[in-house]
């Protein structure tokens, strides 16, 4: 009986270490996703960046919108990321007849997670953008 | 004085080379003035207008805006002098697209740190109807002429009541009537006290400056003036 408990105890500890290390993963390359997103949306606006210096945005002003920007992108993602996951559980839950439970903390967390990784991808792209020179960016094509 | 420049250079450096964009610019002008800055394409122009206009700095010379030693300032207190002090009108027009007249002019204000939120909107309007858009409020520049665009881009300038506008080749884009009636209203507006200082290489458009620059290698050739305070045999 006591071998059996500790076989299904490694079992499930190797499981929670496998899922996270893929949702670790999925979350990297969204997050780098992300960032490339950003990085083309500055290149693209970089005649509206400009501009947007011209008439009196300071540096600190273009790197909050940027980063206003990427958050934003991010956290729809997790919002869609919460809805899939819940809808998910409850289908496979009722297919096989297992008991779900959704915490309130753990749709918190891993909503508020996608925010942080919005400002953590989101912050390089937003500085290449706040460290543009005006000039250059009314000059671009 | 409300610009007092004393010895601009700019220099780029391209290899080994150092070529002088600017090369030694000393001018001044008055609170009120209409002023054309001409020159061929590569004179040092435009790299004048946008030292004056706090977009570049130069390499070396002084710079005193309304009074205040603008050389050697920071990005972030540039921007704000560009926030409340110049108002920009550019060839190009440089409104954001699928946002409405309304918005572009608004845009100044959000940069303008006590600004108060309520006159916004009453403000951008009422400028709007002073350019002659009064009824286009909610168009995008989409839904706008070359020269409406540039209407809008002009209210948008006047936001936040700068004392001065510059104007890079305001009419380079726009056909001749829209390019007179842009004139018209640089005209009023400067009748009514704001400085215009407007680069162009148009002979026509600088006619109705009341004052012409002409710059040439980096140099201003012709219409300088140069009175200072501190340099009494400077005048001219």
């Amino acid at each position: 009986m006591a071998e059996i408990s500790q076989t299904i105890g490694s079992v499930s500890s190797m499981m929670t270490i496998l899922l996270t290390t893929v949702a670790a993963i999925s979350l990297l390359v969204g997050g780098i996703g992300i960032m490339n997103i950003m990085l083309v949306s500055v290149t693209e606006r970089t005649r509206e960046i400009g501009l947007r210096m011209a008439i009196g945005a300071t540096p600190a002003d273009i790197l909050m919108q940027f980063i206003a920007e990427s958050i934003l992108l991010s956290t729809v993602g997790g919002l869609i990321g919460v809805i899939f996951g819940v809808t998910g559980a409850e289908i496979v839950g009722n297919i096989q007849h297992w008991p779900i439970l959704i915490t309130t903390s753990s749709i918190v967390v891993s909503f508020l997670f996608s925010a942080l990784v919005g400002v953590f991808f989101g912050f390089y792209p937003a500085l290449r953008a706040s460290r543009l020179n005006p000039i250059d960016c009314l000059r671009y094509e | 004085m409300l610009i007092e420049v004393k010895d601009l250079v700019k220099s780029y450096k391209v290899g080994d080379m150092e070529t002088h964009a600017l090369d030694g610019v000393s001018l001044t002008i008055d609170y009120g003035e209409f002023v054309a800055i001409m020159g061929a394409s590569g004179s040092g122009k435009s790299t004048l207008l946008n030292i004056l206009g706090c977009l570049d700095v130069p390499t070396s010379g002084s710079y005193l805006l309304d009074g205040v030693q603008v050389s050697g300032m920071s990005r972030s207190e540039l921007a704000h002098i560009r926030n409340r002090k110049l108002g920009f009108v550019f060839q190009s027009f440089n409104l954001l697209a699928r946002t409405s007249a309304l918005e572009n002019v608004e845009l100044p204000t959000f940069y303008y740190k006590g600004f108060p939120s309520g006159e916004r909107r009453a403000r951008a309007t009422k400028l709007l109807e002073r350019v002659g858009l009064g009824s286009r409020i909610m168009n995008t520049p989409g839904q706008l002429s070359g020269g409406q665009q540039q209407r809008v881009a002009i209210a948008r300038a006047l936001m936040c009541s700068p004392p001065v506008l510059f104007a890079d080749e305001p009419t380079g884009n726009l056909d001749t009537k829209s390019s007179v009636d842009i004139m018209k209203l640089f005209t009023e507006l400067n009748e009514e006290g704001i400085t215009i200082v407007m680069v162009t290489h148009e002979n026509d458009i600088a006619r109705y400056a009341k004052r012409q620059i002409v710059v040439r290698d980096g140099k201003i050739i012709h219409g300088a003036r140069f009175e200072s305070a501190d340099d009494p045999e400077a005048h001219t």
